[in-house]
């Protein structure tokens, strides 16, 4: 496919790299996986990744948060981290770089029917990273069975199942998830074949806050009026059910860009630091 | 709608903020952790050291609010969560 010419660099690297986004993804798990052995455990990624996983690179900011509220200290490397990773991309990394996201990519390519989730549905992002991630564990400690990592489908996917199979193969004795990461956990596998990125839409507290800086990050998408033609291109390109052309930074987001192929090149992937590249020219 | 003059003052205060976070987790922040069944031993750890000791739950708050140490020896080599 033909990456079509857009007015700025930035927007043209974009929609060039657009056809190839689920190998930008793929080519991210490099980094996420940890084929070198490094184990830098002490430090966060940006992405949602389980640091139980015998394959992860870095910590998992969320977990981090979790545990660090659950002793009662402020985590500020992943606080930072995480304003850092948002004020400059905002949920970009949702979309390109986060390998839960892209196993739930992959799961919706499979041609089975979708169904949209209501706008409302996102909300409950927020309920889970003021529930699980920080209330629970600050009053209840991270013993307690709904705290975040002990429901997290990441963890049970990347961690426990493996384990399972390990002792499976192995002839030792089976040690279960509880029960409510098991159900979460097939619940999970069962949606993603019939919603795309329920987890990432619905549940996931990284999103949450990742979103929280679309509108002000310094990369984003640009809507100009004068281009648009109402077609409504946009709402058929975009996934998730946002009007791009209405909120083309809206907090459900994951900043895929597939509406920036929009045919009157009304939506384009911009970033602050092209006006001062052209403030520098002029 | 967010302006251009915005979204850059905004990135500026925010970007100062995280390295300010940043750089003091990094190089200052750091806590005592008791060593497991010896009070008396603490031991500071700096929040990277903190970091890698949450991801195996090798860090709790007993009753009496001090941070201690869940294992002796040979850390766990995974959360158990």
């Amino acid at each position: 496919m033909v990456a079509m010419v857009k007015e700025t660099k930035l927007a043209n690297l974009a929609a060039r790299l657009l056809p190839w986004r689920t190998w930008v993804q793929t080519g991210f798990l490099l980094v996420w996986l940890d084929p070198l052995g490094l184990r830098l455990h002490n430090m966060c990624g940006p992405v949602f990744h389980c640091y139980a996983c015998p394959l992860a690179t870095f910590a998992c900011p969320i977990g981090v948060i979790a545990q660090f509220t659950a002793i009662h200290i402020f985590p500020f490397i992943a606080v930072g981290l995480l304003v850092a990773v948002g004020a400059l991309f905002g949920s970009l990394l949702c979309g390109w770089a986060c390998p839960f996201g892209l196993l739930q990519d992959l799961a919706a390519k499979i041609p089975t029917p979708k169904f949209s989730l209501p706008k409302w549905t996102g909300h409950f992002r927020y309920v889970v990273l003021i529930a699980t991630v920080l209330a629970v564990p600050y009053f209840f400690g991270e013993g307690h069975r709904l705290f975040i990592c002990r429901v997290c489908p990441a963890g049970a996917l990347e961690k426990a199942v493996p384990d399972m199979v390990q002792q499976a193969l192995a002839g030792q004795q089976i040690i279960w998830p509880n029960a409510l990461k098991l159900t979460i956990l097939v619940l999970f596998l069962a949606v993603i074949f019939f919603a795309r990125r329920p987890w990432c839409r619905i549940l996931c507290p990284l999103g949450g806050i990742f979103s929280l800086f679309n509108r002000i990050s310094a990369f984003f998408i640009r809507f100009e009026l004068g281009k648009c033609t109402k077609c409504e291109l946009c709402h058929k390109l975009c996934k998730y059910d946002i009007e791009p052309e209405k909120s083309p930074n809206d907090l459900r987001c994951i900043r895929c860009l597939e509406c920036t192929r929009c045919g009157p090149g009304a939506l384009n992937f911009g970033s602050i630091f092209e006006r001062a590249a052209k403030a520098m020219q002029n | 709608m967010v302006t251009g003059k915005t979204r850059i003052i905004v990135f500026c205060l925010l970007g100062l903020f995280a390295a300010a976070l940043f750089i003091y987790g990094v190089g200052f922040h750091s806590t005592n952790v008791l060593a497991q069944k010896d009070d008396s031993a603490a031991f500071t750890k700096s929040e990277p050291a903190l970091i890698k000791e949450v991801s195996i739950g090798g860090v709790t708050r007993d009753a009496a609010g001090n941070l201690i140490q869940t294992y002796t020896g040979k850390p766990p080599q995974a959360c158990p969560t």
